[in-house]
């Protein structure tokens, strides 16, 4: 099975923030999210992807090319869309497709065509017209037209209700129907992710966390909570992230670390945004 | 070469709703008042170069309001494309302004019965031409380095260093050399017609080359 | 036949899909040679990931209850108490066929040999 992107050692510097050495692949066939409080440097690591930001050192690898050479085989194959379009906000429907289509040998005016109609999409109206949610279907529409092998979304659903954010998961769960194709899915709202990801990057303070599988990542952390009495100094260093207050405290714990705990405690699975939250107030890296 | 030409019309769809019925008619309004009432063509056919500078700006402003530029990127424009074909962008918009304006003044001034002088009306089409081409120049690397919202107050230096520069070597020249020297040295290039053109197709081959060169150089270290 | 997950259950989400499949499998719902959903159909439509439905196939197939045939998808294998049983009749078959031979060759009559059958299984109380 092969990487439909590799990216290796990646350090972008901006002035106040940085991206430090990071590194993940994503094999062909799957969703991976990625994951991140905002300003964690998710949008950067995407920009530095796209070859749309410069960076200092570093390897991108997309469908085995480097992703400095090859560069129209690789956008072609690409579909991008943003948390904003960057289409011209005048610009109908028709005139996207005329500015974007004659770039994109594989472009199917058809397939085009009739994505729009199946997202209701009125053909007369300017990008500026759309709401939020039809902005990011007209991006989704094209980026479906011109036989993408890898979708990548960064943000796409901040802003959405959770009927538009489900009619896009369900999109993507489709998408990958074919073994040939993959995702990458920014995002903070992990919920979209909880279900429909296979992989997840986990990525704070310019930093790589966690990359590997969502299963594996989701099992080896549980939640854990009780009484302030119920546990000793020693055994709160294994809590991460542990927040105490009158009636008891709560926290995170590494599965492997349960041993060490009291057997009183409660003890629940977790979810993709807990171990963000509890992972950013202990700021602790996986080691 | 194909890219370069879905480029250029890439530009032209991105400023496609601004060029409007009403904004040519105004146009063509104000060029028919100065045609009528100078009784010759040289203001209207300047001020058409005006407006076509504003026009080759526009792909600077809208397609920055909506951060086209990453979109350029996704389509696998590069960014030497994305320059040349700004230059030829402007190229083509100077030339078409410069012959709408020659016609339209001959137009007007024939119906007006009025004196069209077909050669000087072309030599001060092709002089405006070069004026405003060497302005663009200018122009086009501060709107590549700066993008256009910042860029926008600086682009009407090359006006104002333009005035700033005749009047300088005017007075310069009017203190330094006597009029008949001046005169002579005028002549000179009067009685060389094929040297005087050739040299200046030269000096502005030589300025638009050092323009594109230093618009791609700033262009190509800007992120998106 | 009917898979449904439980994000909340606390069990293992491929663990609940072998549950339900084996389960169909025994009560005879799912037949020997029934094609299962593919491993991404499978994926898209319970919305979870294909890495996990991935998981519950590969450990069924393990197990004996499926096979994954190249190119065209999961099929189910007859279920593995069928298999021992015909396992069982094989060697029932060639175990008599030589009891048989035998009893030609020393001259023993079916009804002696029906005779020992009925002691030895009183001895060894196979019945």
């Amino acid at each position: 099975m092969s990487n439909i992107l590799e990216v290796q050692g990646l350090n972008k510097n901006y002035e106040s923030f940085s991206v430090k050495d990071v590194s993940f692949e994503i094999p062909t066939g799957y969703i991976m999210g990625f994951i991140g409080p905002n300003g964690a440097g998710k949008t950067t690591t995407i920009k530095s992807i796209l070859n749309m930001v410069s960076y200092q050192s570093g390897e991108v690898k997309l469908f085995g090319l480097d992703s400095k050479d090859n560069v129209s085989q690789i956008y072609e194959q690409i579909g991008v869309v943003m948390d904003t379009p960057f289409y011209a906000d005048d610009w109908t429907s028709a005139d996207v497709e005329a500015a974007v289509s004659p770039f994109y040998t594989h472009w199917d005016s058809g397939k085009f065509a009739g994505l729009l109609s199946q997202f209701s999409i009125d053909k007369k109206k300017k990008v500026k017209e759309l709401s939020r949610g039809m902005k990011v279907k007209l991006m989704i529409a094209v980026a479906l037209s011109h036989d993408a092998r890898l979708l990548i979304l960064d943000e796409p659903t901040s802003g959405l209700d959770p009927v538009a954010r489900d009619e896009l998961c369900e999109m993507l769960g489709d998408f990958v129907t074919d073994e040939n194709r993959s995702v990458l899915f920014s995002t903070h709202i992990t919920a979209d992710l909880e279900k429909i990801a296979d992989y997840i990057t986990f990525i704070l303070d310019g930093r790589i966390v966690f990359t590997g599988s969502k299963d594996s990542f989701l099992e080896s952390y549980v939640l854990v909570k009780g009484g302030l009495e119920e546990i000793s100094a020693q055994q709160k260093k294994l809590v991460i992230g542990l927040r105490e207050h009158v009636t008891g405290f709560e926290g995170m714990a590494e599965t492997g670390n349960l041993g060490r705990l009291p057997k009183s405690l409660l003890v629940e699975p977790i979810t993709l945004d807990e171990i963000i939250i509890y992972m950013n107030k202990g700021d602790k890296l996986y080691e | 070469m194909n890219k370069m030409l879905s480029f250029v019309r890439l530009d032209y769809i991105t400023v496609k709703p601004y060029l409007t019925l009403k904004n040519l008619l105004i146009f063509l309004v104000v060029a028919l008042i100065m045609i009528t009432s100078s009784g010759s063509s040289v203001s209207a056919i300047a001020m058409l170069m005006v407006y076509a500078t504003l026009y080759v700006s526009y792909p600077f402003a809208v397609g920055e309001k909506n951060g086209i530029d990453a979109l350029y990127v996704t389509l696998s424009i590069k960014r030497s494309t994305v320059v040349l074909g700004r230059y030829l962008f402007a190229l083509t918009v100077d030339v078409f302004a410069g012959l709408l304006a020659y016609a339209f003044s001959f137009v007007v001034l024939t119906v007006m019965q009025k004196d069209f002088n077909v050669l000087e009306s072309g030599v001060v089409m092709l002089v405006m031409l070069l004026l405003y081409i060497i302005i663009q120049a200018v122009q086009l690397p501060i709107y590549f380095k700066l993008g256009y919202a910042k860029a926008k107050l600086l682009a009407y230096m090359p006006f104002v260093g333009l005035f700033v520069i005749t009047l300088a070597v005017t007075n310069l020249l009017k203190d330094s050399f006597s009029l008949p020297q001046i005169m002579s040295f005028f002549g000179w290039f009067a009685a060389n017609p094929l040297v005087a053109v050739l040299l200046g197709l030269l000096i502005l081959v030589g300025i638009i080359v050092i323009s594109y060169r230093t618009s791609l150089r700033f262009y190509n270290k800007r992120d998106f | 036949m009917k898979i449904i997950v439980s994000n909340r259950s606390g069990i293992p989400i491929y663990e609940q899909i072998k549950a339900q499949i084996k389960e169909a499998i025994f009560s005879g719902e799912l037949c020997e040679d029934d094609l299962l959903p593919s491993i991404r159909q499978l994926a898209k439509d319970l919305k979870i990931s294909v890495i996990t439905t991935t998981r519950a196939y590969s450990d069924l197939e393990e197990e004996g209850f499926i096979v994954s045939v190249q190119g065209k998808g999961c099929y189910v294998l007859p279920q593995n108490k069928e298999m021992a049983r015909e396992n069982a009749l094989r060697k029932i078959e060639l175990g008599l066929t030589d009891a048989i031979t035998a009893a030609r060759a020393g001259g023993i009559v079916k009804e002696e040999v029906a005779e020992m059958l009925n002691l030895l299984y009183k001895e060894d109380n196979y019945e």
